[in-house]
């Protein structure tokens, strides 16, 4: 019973949220007027959910279509900056890629794996922005050297939740920064596994 | 009253997580951590105030003051149509100019366009144009970094080609003989800043591809920019890289022209916005290239 009331609290937090988001977000559409219709237990996606949905979905996909494209650069030790970097990355966020690419390069690494992505939580919505938190796991990417070495550097934390700040730009979405959080795990954090 | 408190909470959150804070985003000691567990600090760039916007509402006709600024904003809207004509032009002169370096290979006289390609030049925003009262033209971003690119005067890429003539007796290259072949200059560009009819635009190149026409009417298409030669390297040895044996001799009286055309790739960043221009880069050298006769007995 208690479990059941509980429910019902959050059904009417989300539904509340979903009111206050729009009331914050959105220029006032015309207000409704009250209805005899009793009200829906799952309501229909509104406007403004559908908009945000959205926009989460776009801007994960270009954070994880410049992870990849990441991926490949550091596999091959070159530091280009591709249409897949551009079209994907933005501002700071296309500077930290291009360094650490070029670090790689520098070097005469080459990476071995890939970066995996445990989780990708969503973060803050506005109009043309969003925020992602992504927990990023390095444990698998080791690194070699010209002769094949393993130079994977020991030391330090290679897990990281990366709070993203991601932003539309001409009809497309960029990562245009990010601030990373070192973690030894990513247990409890929002997007982690 | 327990609901009330849970409620209450679920609603702070939401409303902490569904309206951005204006100022959360990362500063100048945001810490950046990538794949090989380095982090780094990047100085923040400040996000261009918007232009505020013209507050017609203000203007009362009959005023000398706002009659002359509805002129001046006749005049930059003028200056705007004819730099964006301007641009358009150039825009098209530069896709010509790089149509004709595909096929440009002066040591067969083949230009593909009856003549030597020669960039075009780039449109000036003169100051004749503009009101002069801070009333300017106002480029798009991707107009600022078109000027920007052609203002940066990327440097061309000799041809480095190894073992060079001039370390054998013969001063020539031998046919067969495995020649290594790089970019003899710098690959990478900047960042550099420019600012364009007040845009601020950041640019940065590197090259993105090379070839060499060798001058007897191959191309040779190299991964990256070629290794360099070093008198380390053991005779006969192929470039990993970027190589080419000539088949037949220039000799006697002639020498190959090798040209290296490049591709710089600019990536150019200004108003929250981003984008790759390609500038070509053509460099050519003289190679005499002849046969080494081996007597057997």
């Amino acid at each position: 019973m208690a479990l059941r009331g509980r429910g019902f609290v959050s059904v009417g937090a989300v539904v509340a949220c979903c009111a206050l988001a729009s009331a914050c977000s959105l220029d006032q559409s015309p207000a409704s007027t009250p209805s005899p219709t009793p009200v829906a237990i799952t309501p229909a996606e509104s406007q403004i959910e559908r908009q945000m949905r959205l926009d989460y979905e776009a801007a994960e996909e270009a954070y994880r279509a410049n992870m990849a494209e990441q991926d490949r650069q550091s596999q091959l030790g070159i530091a280009v900056k591709t249409e897949e970097l551009t079209s994907s990355a933005s501002d700071n966020y296309l500077v930290f890629v291009l360094q650490v690419l070029r670090d790689i390069r520098d070097s005469g690494w080459r990476a071995r794996g890939t970066t995996t992505i445990r989780g990708v939580a969503r973060g803050g919505w506005k109009e043309g922005q969003v925020r992602l938190s992504a927990c990023e796991d390095n444990s698998a990417v080791t690194f070699v050297d010209k002769d094949g070495k393993d130079v994977t550097p020991k030391n330090g934390v290679r897990t990281y939740v990366q709070d993203l700040t991601v932003n539309r730009v001409r009809g497309g979405w960029k990562v245009s920064d990010v601030e990373s959080r070192p973690v030894k795990n990513q247990e409890g954090v929002p997007c982690g596994a | 009253m327990r609901r009330m408190i849970v409620l209450e909470l679920a609603l702070m959150i939401c409303a902490i997580s569904a309206v951005m804070p204006p100022s959360a985003i990362a500063d100048s000691t945001t810490k950046r951590c990538g794949k090989t567990g380095r982090c780094y600090v990047i100085a923040k760039k400040e996000p261009r105030p918007s232009t505020p916007a013209r507050r017609t509402g203000d203007l009362s006709p009959g005023s000398r003051a706002d009659r002359q600024n509805a002129a001046d904003e006749s005049r930059v809207k003028e200056a705007n149509k004819k730099f964006s004509a301007a641009l358009a032009v150039y825009d098209r002169r530069l896709a010509s100019y790089n149509r004709c370096l595909q096929t440009f290979d002066p040591s067969l006289n083949k230009t593909g366009c009856g003549s030597a390609p020669t960039p075009p030049d780039v449109p000036r925003l003169s100051s004749a144009t503009f009101s002069g009262r801070g009333n300017q033209p106002t480029p798009t971003a991707g107009q600022a970094a078109a000027i920007a690119v052609a203002r940066l005067q990327l440097p061309s890429i000799p041809p480095g080609i190894g073992p060079s003539p001039d370390i054998n007796p013969w001063n020539m290259a031998a046919v067969g003989y495995p020649l290594w072949l790089w970019a003899d200059g710098t690959t990478n560009v900047g960042p550099i800043s420019d600012s364009v009819a007040g845009l601020s635009v950041s640019l940065e190149a590197e090259v993105s591809s090379l070839a060499f026409r060798m001058g007897d009417g191959n191309t040779v298409r190299c991964a990256g920019s070629g290794h360099p030669w070093t008198a380390a390297v053991q005779p006969g040895t192929k470039s990993p890289s970027c190589g080419y044996s000539y088949a037949k001799p220039s000799l006697p009286g002639r020498t190959y022209t090798v040209t290296a055309v490049a591709n710089w790739a600019v990536t150019w960043t200004s108003n929250g916005q981003s984008g790759v221009i390609n500038v070509p880069a053509v460099d050519t050298t003289e190679l005499p290239v002849g046969e080494l006769q081996v007597l057997v007995r």
